[in-house]
């Protein structure tokens, strides 16, 4: 079973606050849920909405028709009243438009003018009528709003909340949840989570959608220092600088923020300085929709940077790998001592899904070394990496944009530039040995058809395939190296194969025609800044199907 | 083996013969060796970070930590050193395009935020190492339209600005040790012509006014560009650093391993 509740209303608002306390407390009744943001440029005014999903199953995408619309405003129920179910419900703010059918008057707003409190206040009063409709015992919402307010304001949150739960009496939405209290986490949440563990201390942002909601995270519990520079080239070439002097450190950005870092992107190329690149991407090119999502930076991240060199680029597909790949990024930066790019979107950062942490696959450190006699910044080794050493100590320690001798001098010399171009090269090796283990692409379902992704997409995707019996999904984790062997062969072993992208012209599938060889015909692409949904997949896939 | 040595590295100096870049890198080794000497600092928590181009090649020539950065961020990357590890004694050096062109954001920045790192600042009017295009602070751009980093530096809220030349060789070395010394962000801006590309030389020698125990401020520079060049410690006052702003100094950067 599954039920889907809307939430709309201006900026400012509450939607999106109010979506997330309903997206908890029905997650704390142990319903799965996932709930999609869908916000525009506005900090007060315009209309955002949230779409919480609520499914006896596990759920990590959302549906385009609703049976519970939460309408803040006016303009929240003009605009989506056409996508009501048939026995849907629609809650309204107050007695302006005549309760009638299945619009139902809270009252909201006469709520806090009466109480005298701000009007998201009110919001309550909707939650407690969305609880009553799914047969939700009111306390076991409070349980959950009542950590939200201060003991003065509790005693009016409460009173709100039990005026909802009054203004509608049937509980027509109920349906049988899992016994188990589960928990709910945006992906800039889980990743995030996962840098602190990993040991972050310092992180470098300046803010910009949608990766600020990683940074804020940081922030939370004060364990990593967080620094707003004065742009996007001072905050990777800040990263590059404090790792050098000993920290364990990242930057946080979207595509526009990266373009502003490509020549130090290479830099920790050159200088072998481990970099952790949090890379949210929006929808471009330019400043395009920066509130939205989409999967078009790719190749802009598998190529940022002049010059070559090895780089990872490991794309989690929900929350849960958020977590994983972010200790894994740390993990690999830090070990090989090259740039790694955690590749999210708008889609995965901000959405909320049911998150459970599983212990991490590997175990991230600075790999730092102690202090040796014949120190050299660049030894040449088997694996082609240095030991790393932190200054401070009595050897001296060198890093450098230039092309240098073992010891970190520059040099112009033919014989020593090839040599330590192939010690950079020699990661590639011991790295892609080591991804191997890491699960760098995962094969859901059986079907005999294949449906090929990467990112966000996965959540709609591993929805979609209740309904594809004949599909199954592979989807793409590790970019950078790319698994190509593994990829060639479970590609070569489908019936038919069908690309499943965010953005205007496939970029994984272009990605695996120059791995691989291998062309993917049949594409479902979508851009224009919103997800795919579960439906809209399966739709296409079918009308695919009638054409051939 | 006496402690001057002990700075040099093994590489050959490349610059042009008698450029005045040597004259910056003796200075700034006999500061460094007297403030290791009398332990104000400890020689293996210098770290050294270099622009590109000239001035760049102050990497290799001394033997200490060192980064050698981009064109226009040797004060982010030192800013982020010092962040990283609050102990360590930051210096970047960078010319007059990585610092006044490229990167002229990052020093308003620096100035505001106030990181405990000195900028030595070779300012010879032109990007040397590309055949001589000029600066922001090339005297002959048109229309006085160069930049005066000195009145840039200050009203960016610098707690340390002075400025010197490669023809007063003491006020050179106790000006850098100074900065190096002072809490918080330092600029040190040095005049010197570039014999190959701008050799004002004659012109410099005759025209720099000696600032003794006056401090100037914004109000002093014009719109026109100096008739004379004013050398001295123009600015130095001690705020709480962007270290101590963050944190990073109750507890040094946390959980270290």
């Amino acid at each position: 079973m599954k039920r889907s509740v809307l939430v709309g209303g201006e900026a400012g608002r509450g939607t999106d606050k109010t979506a997330a306390l309903i997206g908890e407390i029905f997650s704390s009744c142990g319903y799965y849920c996932f709930i999609y943001r869908d916000y525009g440029s506005f900090i007060k005014g315009g209309h955002n909405f949230s779409v919480v999903t609520v499914s006896s199953d596990p759920v990590f995408s959302h549906e385009e028709n609703f049976d519970v619309i939460v309408a803040l405003d006016d303009v929240a129920l003009r605009k989506h009243i056409k996508f009501l179910k048939p026995d849907g419900l629609i809650f309204v703010n107050n007695g302006d438009r005549k309760p009638t059918g299945n619009i139902i008057s809270v009252g909201a707003d006469e709520f806090a003018a009466r109480k005298n409190i701000k009007r998201s206040f009110g919001n309550n009063v909707f939650i407690g009528a969305v609880l009553k409709s799914f047969g939700l015992d009111w306390h076991s919402g409070w349980k959950i709003l009542s950590k939200q307010f201060s003991k003065f304001d509790a005693v009016v949150a409460r009173e709100a909340l039990k005026k909802g739960y009054g203004a509608w009496n049937d509980k027509r939405f109920w349906f049988k949840p899992r016994l188990q209290k589960l928990r709910l986490s945006t992906g800039n949440q889980a990743a995030a989570r996962a840098a602190v563990e990993s040991g972050l201390e310092l992180c470098f942002a300046y803010p910009i959608t949608p990766a600020t909601g990683f940074v804020d995270e940081l922030r939370q519990g004060n364990r990593v220092v967080v620094h707003q520079p004065e742009d996007e080239i001072a905050a990777i070439n800040n990263s590059l600088g404090a790792t050098f002097g000993g920290a364990m450190t990242a930057v946080a950005t979207s595509g526009e923020g990266a373009a502003l870092m490509a020549e130090s992107f290479s830099l920790a190329a050159m200088s072998e300085l481990p970099l952790v690149l949090y890379w949210a991407e929006r929808l471009g090119p330019s400043t395009g929709v920066p509130t939205y999502t989409s999967q078009g930076d790719l190749k802009f991240a598998l190529n940022i940077g002049h010059g070559e060199f090895p780089r990872v680029v490991v794309a989690p597909g929900d929350a849960d790998e958020a977590y994983n790949r972010t200790a894994e990024a740390f993990y690999l930066a830090y070990k090989y001592r090259l740039p790694v790019v955690i590749l999210t979107d708008k889609h995965l950062a901000e959405s909320y899904y049911n998150f459970k942490p599983s212990p991490f696959l590997v175990r991230p450190e600075k790999f730092l070394t102690a202090s040796g006699a014949d120190y050299k910044s660049y030894a040449v080794t088997r694996n082609g990496v240095s030991p790393r050493l932190a200054p401070g100590q009595n050897q001296v320690v060198r890093v450098t944009s230039y092309e240098h001798d073992e010891e970190g001098l520059t040099t112009e010399d033919p014989k020593t530039i090839v040599a330590m171009d192939a010690k950079r090269w020699k990661k590639r090796k011991f790295l892609e040995g080591e991804i191997a283990k890491l699960q760098p692409y995962r094969v859901y379902g059986k079907g005999k058809n294949l449906i090929v992704g990467w990112g966000s997409v996965k959540g709609a995707i591993i929805d979609a395939l209740r309904e594809l019996p004949d599909y199954s999904f592979l989807q793409i984790t590790y970019v950078a190296p790319f698994p190509v062997d593994k990829v060639k062969k479970i590609m070569r072993k489908a019936r038919k194969t069908i690309l499943v992208e965010n953005n205007s012209t496939g970029l994984l599938g272009q990605v695996i025609k120059e791995k691989t060889g291998i062309e993917i015909g049949d594409k479902i692409l979508k851009n224009g800044g919103r997800p795919f949904t579960a439906d809209e997949i399966v739709k296409r896939l079918k009308a695919i199907n009638r054409h051939e | 083996m006496n402690k001057k040595e002990s700075l040099n590295s093994k590489m050959p100096i490349t610059w042009c013969p008698g450029c005045p870049n040597n004259v910056v890198l003796y200075a700034l080794k006999s500061a460094l060796e007297d403030l290791i000497a009398s332990k104000k600092i400890l020689k293996r928590d210098v770290v050294i970070v270099t622009d590109i181009g000239c001035g760049g090649k102050m990497y290799d020539y001394l033997n200490l930590n060192a980064f050698y950065g981009l064109h226009g961020r040797a004060i982010p990357i030192a800013v982020g050193v010092k962040l990283g590890n609050p102990k360590l004694t930051v210096i970047a050096i960078a010319g007059d395009g990585g610092t006044y062109s490229e990167g002229v954001n990052h020093l308003a920045a620096s100035g505001r935020m106030n990181p405990d790192i000195t900028a030595i600042v070779l300012n010879n009017g032109v990007l040397a190492l590309t055949k001589g295009q000029a600066t922001p602070t090339n005297r002959l751009l048109i229309g006085n339209s160069d930049l005066n980093p000195i009145a840039m530096a200050l009203a960016s809220k610098a707690s340390f600005v002075g400025r010197e030349t490669t023809f007063d060789l003491a006020s050179l070395q106790s000006t850098i040790k100074a900065a190096i010394n002072h809490k918080g962000f330092s600029l040190v801006d040095i005049i010197e012509p570039c014999l190959s590309y701008n050799n004002n030389a004659e012109w410099l020698r005759k025209n720099i006014e000696r600032r003794r125990g006056q401090t100037v401020s914004v109000a002093d520079f014009g719109e026109k560009s100096e008739s004379k060049i004013k050398t001295g410690v123009f600015r130095k006052k001690t705020r709480p650093t962007l270290e101590e702003n963050l944190g990073l100094l109750k507890t040094g950067t946390k959980k270290r391993r």
